[in-house]
């Protein structure tokens, strides 16, 4: 019997940017198939062609043995595929029903409401979902939004069905209903290709496994034939350097400390200190309220605590204050707020020093020398100081912003995940930049999902669940394990 | 794309970012010289430069807040609010550089309120400027009565505003470019013209860069009041009263002209020069139209297409800038 899924040689680049080479795999009816892979491993790339987001540049898909073009989101769904991403698609104002049966709705001509919200009531029901069909999908929390994307999915009988990352912004009783619907529906025949960080949930769950690293197959194969420590170094594919730094680098006086900083509903009682010299990494799953604490110490959102930096009480009630005291932010999103993307470099290098140092006129010609100087001492590949940054590369673009941050002098430079959508060769930069930094004497905070990364550049690790700090823990002995044990909230 | 690279080697960026609209003139005045010779007679060339000044005045200020990712649909009010006002004052026995201060500041105000609106209150810019188009078109048609607003137009450098010539060219055009300049300068050379990119462009963005983004935008609207307070006072200069109902599609015209000139409605990218360029192309246009004989209604037909396809093209080159190749 051919398998229910295959994938043969699949290939796929973004701008000279390998993202996926040559991955082949099989999936039979009924199974679980764990992907897994550090983040820009390629995952992402694997779903979305699978889903019809993007085509390949080589390779095919095969269902049930025969070849699928799979042409757009619409033509994977009537091939029996369906995705559910970590960004929900379902319609926040709208009711469980709508979102149920949206764009398939019993009746002719005329959407037949009565029938519609039987049936959405049959199909919740099944899944064991206790939700009212009349309820709004906002007021729902994000694991029930799950099971409503899952039973979309199934309604229109999803015969293979991806799940990207699940489990990854929800709590330990959350996770255990999901993975007993995933098994459900494994029951009923139905395959399940399950995207996960967290090793033990595959162990649990899969029936096979695959991994991807740096785009590339490094391994696959029966779940019962491996070990945790296979997987890991699978994953990883090297021996990562530990701590990482600069021989002779000091840690000096805290320049930040942090002193019962909350936020109703989004943080809680957060006390933490950051030296100069020394590298603070903070770990924590989605939603931990990592990037909300940086946001509060910058000032870009409200909050209550203490904050001291250099020894001395100061209110941050806004980002400028934040600025005039030394402090950077290099935010989560690089395009949207890192950046004004369709600014030249040299217009997004100078815009904090400009407000800073409070210039009362602009010097392109000096705007652009600063850029050039930066262009050269960061390795940022441009056409010139003049080109737009939003023509740049992921990696690049994220120089710019550490360039803007440098060029306006900062005593205390946060980090929110600094490498996300880099590739690796920038990202080995990016990390030899920070140590650089270090070395000379600021105070760095690196929020990151990657744990590799947390432990190769942090001298200490904060790590957060749910609002609140959960542990500190040395940045020279701290394990993967130890940290994702506190960031599930200490199980 | 590579081609055009290789074709234009030398070309610096800045002239690349503006070869649209520059190309449009060329174009334009090339099959004018041809078709209509009567076009480049000097008294009609002035008469272009006087009708493009009071919609460029406006299209002006109206760049600031585009370029905000905003827009300003009271222009055309407080045009016509302005014109009443000064009318009123000057009425009233004001001297005229009180009447005209007065005058600015009423624009500014209306602008600042709207500012308020969209930067304090969170009111979606279109909805606000709306709100004060129709009232403050209320209001001049109240303070008037309805009709229009004469006054003692006897001062010769209040003539100057409206028909006068400085040197032979038109007081209105002069006012016109003097507008631009400063417009210009302050985009390209003041931290608020940076700062107005920054947050047409992202306003997280620039927020998290530490601008004061509430201010900005205050001072943003403000500046399009005060250049559509300038241009009310040009129209009763002109006309000679102040009429409650004049300018009443400027604000279209105006925001034509930004467009036109590769401002990005979506905010951000843009700037004064390629407004200039877009009023005068449209004043260009509505003359030669008039001088071959087109009628009025076959006019707006073709100044319909005319906008659209500057704007497809502009569309393309803003995408570009923002590395969208999709």
């Amino acid at each position: 019997m051919p398998a229910r899924l295959e994938v043969r040689g699949l290939s796929k680049a973004f701008r000279g940017v390998q993202a996926l080479r040559d991955v082949s795999f099989c999936l039979q009816a009924g199974e679980v198939l764990a992907l897994i892979g550090e983040n820009g491993a390629g995952k992402s790339t694997l779903i979305r062609i699978l889903a019809g987001a993007h085509a390949p540049d080589a390779g095919e898909v095969l269902l049930d043995g025969r070849p699928a073009e799979i042409t757009g989101p619409a033509g994977a769904e009537a091939l029996g595929v369906a995705t559910v991403y970590q960004e929900l698609s379902l319609f926040p104002e709208l009711t469980v029903t709508e979102n149920l049966l949206f764009n398939r709705y019993p009746g002719r001509g005329r959407i037949d409401w009565r029938s519609a919200r039987r049936e959405a009531g049959a199909l919740l029901a099944e899944l064991g979902l206790t939700v009212s069909p009349a309820q709004r999908v906002r007021e729902l929390s994000v694991a029930d939004k799950q099971m409503i994307e899952i039973a979309k999915a199934l309604r229109r009988d999803a015969r293979v069905l991806i799940l990207d990352e699940p489990t990854a912004v929800l709590g330990g009783a959350d996770v255990d209903r999901l993975l007993a619907l995933v098994q459900d529906l494994t029951r009923r025949g139905v395959s399940v290709i399950f995207v996960s960080h967290r090793l033990e949930e595959v162990f649990g769950l899969a029936d096979r496994y695959v991994v991807l690293k740096d785009g590339e197959l490094t391994g696959a194969g029966a779940i019962a034939d491996t070990t945790h420590d296979e997987l890991v170094s699978k994953m990883v594919g090297r021996d990562f350097v530990r701590g990482g730094r600069e021989p002779g680098a000091e840690i000096g006086e805290p320049v930040l400390q942090v002193e019962g900083l909350s936020r109703p509903g989004v943080l809680s009682d957060i006390s933490f200190s950051v030296r100069a010299g020394e590298v603070l990494g903070i770990a924590g799953l989605r939603g931990a309220g990592r990037t909300e604490l940086a946001r509060a110490v910058f000032g870009a959102d409200p909050h209550t605590g203490t904050v001291l930096l250099h020894g001395k009480p100061v209110r941050i009630p806004d980002p400028l204050q934040a600025i005039r005291a030394g402090i950077g932010l290099v935010p989560e999103e690089r395009k949207t707020q890192g950046l004004v993307v369709g600014q030249s470099c040299a217009t997004n290098i100078s815009l904090v020093s400009l407000l800073k140092r409070g210039r009362r006129t602009v010097r392109p010609a000096a705007d652009q020398a600063v850029a050039r100087r930066y262009i050269e001492k960061l390795h940022i590949k441009t056409p010139g100081p003049e080109a737009p940054v939003g023509t740049l590369s992921g990696g690049n673009q994220q120089k710019v912003v550490l360039a803007k941050w440098l060029e306006a002098g900062v005593d205390l430079l946060i980090l929110d995940e600094p490498t996300r959508g880099i590739d690796i060769g920038a990202k080995q930069e990016i990390y030899t930049l920070i140590r650089q930094l270090c070395a000379e004497g600021l105070a760095i905070i690196v929020i990151s999902s990657e744990l590799p990364e947390v432990l190769a550049l942090s001298d200490r690790i904060l790590v957060m669940h749910q609002g609140e700090v959960t542990a500190e823990l040395p940045g020279d002995t701290a394990t993967e394990e130890e940290i994702m044990s506190h960031a599930v909230g200490g199980r | 794309m590579a081609i055009e690279a290789g074709r234009l080697p030398a070309l610096t960026p800045r002239v690349r970012r503006h070869w649209l609209p520059l190309l449009i003139a060329a174009v334009a005045i090339a099959v004018v010289a041809i078709a209509v010779p009567l076009f480049f007679q000097p008294t009609n060339l002035l008469n272009v430069g006087r009708q493009s000044a009071i919609v460029g005045v406006i299209a002006i200020g109206m760049t600031f807040v585009i370029l905000t990712g905003g827009i300003d649909l009271s222009v055309g009010a407080t045009l016509a609010l302005t014109g009443v006002t000064t009318a009123l004052f000057l009425g009233a026995g004001m001297v005229l550089p009180l009447a005209i201060v007065l005058s600015l500041l009423v624009g500014a105000g209306v602008g600042v309120l709207n500012g308020l609106g969209v930067a304090v209150f969170g009111v979606q810019p279109f909805i606000m400027t709306l709100a004060t188009m129709v009232a403050m078109q209320g209001l001049s048609l109240r303070l008037t009565n309805g009709g229009p607003k004469s006054f003692d137009n006897a001062n010769g450098f209040f003539t100057l505003l409206g028909s006068g010539d400085v040197l032979g060219v038109p007081g209105p055009f002069v006012i016109f470019i003097v507008v631009s300049v400063i417009g210009v300068l302050t985009l390209r050379y003041l931290p608020f013209g940076r700062f107005l990119y920054a947050i047409g462009g992202s306003m997280e963005a620039a927020r998290l860069s530490g601008v004061h983004t509430s201010r900005t935008l205050v001072i943003a609207y403000a500046v399009s009041g005060l250049c559509a307070g300038l241009a009310g006072i040009m129209s009763a200069a002109r006309l000679g009263v102040g009429d409650p109902t004049a300018g009443a599609l400027s604000n279209l015209d105006a925001i034509t002209a930004v467009v036109i000139g590769g401002t990005s409605l979506a905010g951000g990218i843009g700037g004064a020069v390629g407004t200039v360029f877009g009023a005068l192309l449209l004043a260009v246009l509505a003359n030669v139209l008039n001088l071959i004989g087109v009628s009025p209604f076959d006019q707006q037909i073709v100044k319909g297409a005319v906008i659209l396809v500057a704007v497809l093209l502009a569309v393309q080159a803003i995408r570009r800038r923002k590395g969208d190749r999709s």
